[in-house]
């Protein structure tokens, strides 16, 4: 039984390592790439339509369209369409007002889920493309210019923007700064690889005949741009990242909201990749297939495998050694001298475990360049290496088990 | 039209995943590797140490009893065991080379109480050691606790001298004194002056034991090195001290 569980450690040690690798190999290749020069400037700029789904966010959706309006784009090229998904707030109040300004249209309907009003939203565009803006994020005025940019490639079928986090004030917030700005790495780095798994609600843009081509969005377990993203992929169109096209979003600020949002991202993940097990492993859908999807799949299992793994190991671990302390009355310093060398032993997964965090220091650094953050790292290190491995595991196992129990995902 | 991948790339970061674990290995292996032969040549000392007080002691036939005072028999017994334990942790069961070492250790262990028996002859003086047979092979669930409680003892009182034999250990050696001391195979079992008892004893019946002149003389020597826990994320619970059940 010992044996069986070193071989699965070393196993999920080495896949984890390879990962790693594989992103950094990634990494310098893109280094090595000519820089792509925008020509925004010069050529036709397309229209595009941005569509706001907001259901109960009178207390961002303000900031949002002002975020928009303040687009650096020709605002005779740019629409933006406010969807109510039958909201009980003063949301409605909000998106009415902003319905003054010629190239913003508001529209209310019956409460139906966000991918209902997405797709309201698409059945009323007619530009050539179109993208969403989730109602609590706010984009960089020259967002949609580097995203259009990145269109000038004509197999390019949609763009990721970069997301970065609106609020960093408490400790929950500061670790998801850390997990976002590391995402800015790793989407740019499965953008290259074409092997990107989501076009996430906060500004993907989308060339509109995506939607005609292969259809709107679906429920797909309350994670509908998942499932957007893993469908371009099964019809071969191409999803690529603009790591400078930065959008703010806000994030959950406690643990109970923050482990309700993870539960329906990774379990929507778990569901969407059974959804489209078809692209597993199959290398005629290139890296989404045989890097992106089993990686993320294995390392959910890894990361549930190792969490219930260090918690028994440990929970034996204390008991036993207090009831060891407890044999000699708790008298544990006696005699004591000082530290013998000889037994700080590294084993081999101790050594693997430094090398991982190693790397892990590695891929912060370069996000953290790609992000433009210049704050002090040592902070950003604290927060991801001391209190995400904490955390993380937590709404990972959650989501693991609610998908295994097959209850119903919510989105609060 | 297909997506494109490129299988040098997965075939490059598989080569260079495989180093670097390979890397891992091979220095967590040659560390192993070393610090049994740091065991070994602390067996060697204490070989030698042995020997040489062996000597000493038949070459000197009226030699005073004040010149065989504590450091005349070898100091460094309990750090060997201590760190024979910690490798048998850290290496696999079966290993070759660590069960010689045992063996060796037993012997010296063995050779050690028979000096200390002369020297207490010669002297006039009841030499006090605590001999513990344990079992690997027989259920034991006392042993472990055995273990701490004699392991405490030892530190608590440098002076007293504690043997722990594997019951089961193959040496001609052990099992003639096993023999001779007509010790069972009822685990732990504990013998001092010459008797044998069987069962888990706890701190307070260890102490009770202890001549008078070893009770009093607690913190009047040096402290000896201790073993930290070894930094392990694959095994909880690692036995670091010499006592608690040594594995074969």
């Amino acid at each position: 039984m010992h044996e069986v569980s070193n071989l699965l450690l070393y196993f999920f040690f080495f896949m984890s390592l390879y990962v790693q690798v594989f992103l950094l190999i990634t990494f310098l290749e893109y280094k090595g790439q000519p820089k792509k020069v925008s020509s925004t400037s010069k050529g036709r700029l397309p229209s595009a339509t941005i569509i706001v789904p907001c259901f109960n966010e009178a207390r961002t959706l303000y900031g949002t369209i002002r975020s928009l309006l303040a687009l650096n784009y020709p605002k005779a090229k740019l629409s933006i369409l406010i969807i109510d998904d039958g909201s009980t707030d003063g949301t409605e109040n909000i998106g009415k007002r902003f319905a003054k300004y010629p190239n913003i249209r508001f529209l209310k309907k019956e409460n139906g889920g966000k991918h209902t009003a997405l797709n309201l939203g698409l059945s009323q565009t007619t530009t050539d493309l179109v993208g969403c803006l989730d109602a609590d994020s706010f984009v960089d005025p020259d967002a949609l210019r580097r995203i259009v940019s990145v269109f000038e490639n004509k197999r390019v079928m949609a763009v990721t923007p970069a997301i970065k986090v609106k609020n960093s004030r408490g400790f929950i917030e500061r670790i998801q700064h850390v997990e976002y700005t590391m995402g800015i790495f790793l989407r740019k780095m499965f953008g290259t690889l074409n092997a990107i798994h989501v076009t996430p609600g906060p500004f993907s843009i989308f060339r509109r005949e995506v939607f005609t081509t292969i259809g709107h969005y679906k429920e797909a377990h309350q994670t509908e741009d998942l499932e957007m993203a893993l469908r371009m992929h099964a019809n071969k169109l191409r999803i690529e990242n603009a790591e400078d096209a930065f959008v703010y979003t806000t994030v959950p600020s406690t643990i109970g909201t923050l482990l309700n949002q993870r539960r329906r991202w990774i379990g929507g993940f778990l569901r969407n990749a059974i959804d489209y097990r078809r692209l597993f492993l199959r290398p005629s859908y290139g890296n989404i297939g045989l890097f992106t999807l089993p990686g993320g799949v294995l390392a959910i299992i890894s990361i549930c495998y190792l969490t219930v793994f260090t918690l028994i190991t440990s929970t034996e671990h204390i008991v036993q050694k207090i009831a060891d302390w407890k044999v000699v009355n708790f008298d544990i310093l006696a005699g004591t001298g000082k530290i013998d060398m000889f037994y700080i032993h590294p084993h081999t997964n101790t050594l693997l475990t430094l090398i991982l965090l190693l790397l892990g220091v590695v891929v912060i650094i370069l996000s953290k360049r790609m992000a433009g953050e210049n704050d002090k790292l040592s902070k950003d290190l604290f927060y991801f290496l001391f209190l995400y491995g904490l955390v993380a595991p937590l709404w990972i196992l959650n989501a693991v088990l609610h998908t295994i129990l097959g209850r119903k995902l919510s989105w609060k | 039209m297909p997506h494109m991948f490129d299988i040098k790339k997965y075939i490059l970061a598989f080569v260079i995943t495989a180093v670097i674990f390979a890397t891992a290995l091979w220095i967590s292996t040659t560390i192993s590797d070393r610090k049994l032969a740091e065991v070994k040549q602390i067996e060697e000392r204490i070989s030698v140490d042995i020997a040489s007080s062996e000597t000493q002691f038949d070459l000197l036939s009226e030699v005073s009893c004040k010149d065989l005072d504590d450091t005349f028999l070898s100091q460094e017994l309990s750090d060997l065991a201590t760190k024979l334990s910690f490798m048998e942790i850290n290496r696999p069961s079966d290993d070759p080379e660590l069960l010689r070492l045992k063996k060796a250790y037993t012997l010296l262990e063995i050779k050690d109480y028979l000096l200390a028996q002369k020297v207490g002859e010669k002297c006039k003086r009841e030499p006090f050691s605590i001999l513990y047979f344990y079992s690997n092979t027989t259920a034991c669930p006392d042993c472990q606790k055995e273990g701490i409680v004699l392991t405490h003892l030892r530190r608590t009182y440098p002076a007293v001298r504690v043997y722990a034999f594997d019951y089961d250990l193959s040496l001609g050696a052990l099992q003639t004194l096993i023999r001779i001391l007509k010790v069972k195979n009822e685990f732990p079992a504990i013998v001092t002056y010459d008797t044998v008892e069987y069962g888990y004893k706890d701190l307070e019946t260890m102490e009770a034991l202890l001549p008078q002149a070893i009770r009093d003389s607690i913190s009047t020597t040096t402290p000896e090195t201790i073993s930290s826990e070894s930094i392990t994320t694959a095994r909880g619970g690692g036995m670091n001290t010499s006592l608690e059940g040594m594995s074969c």
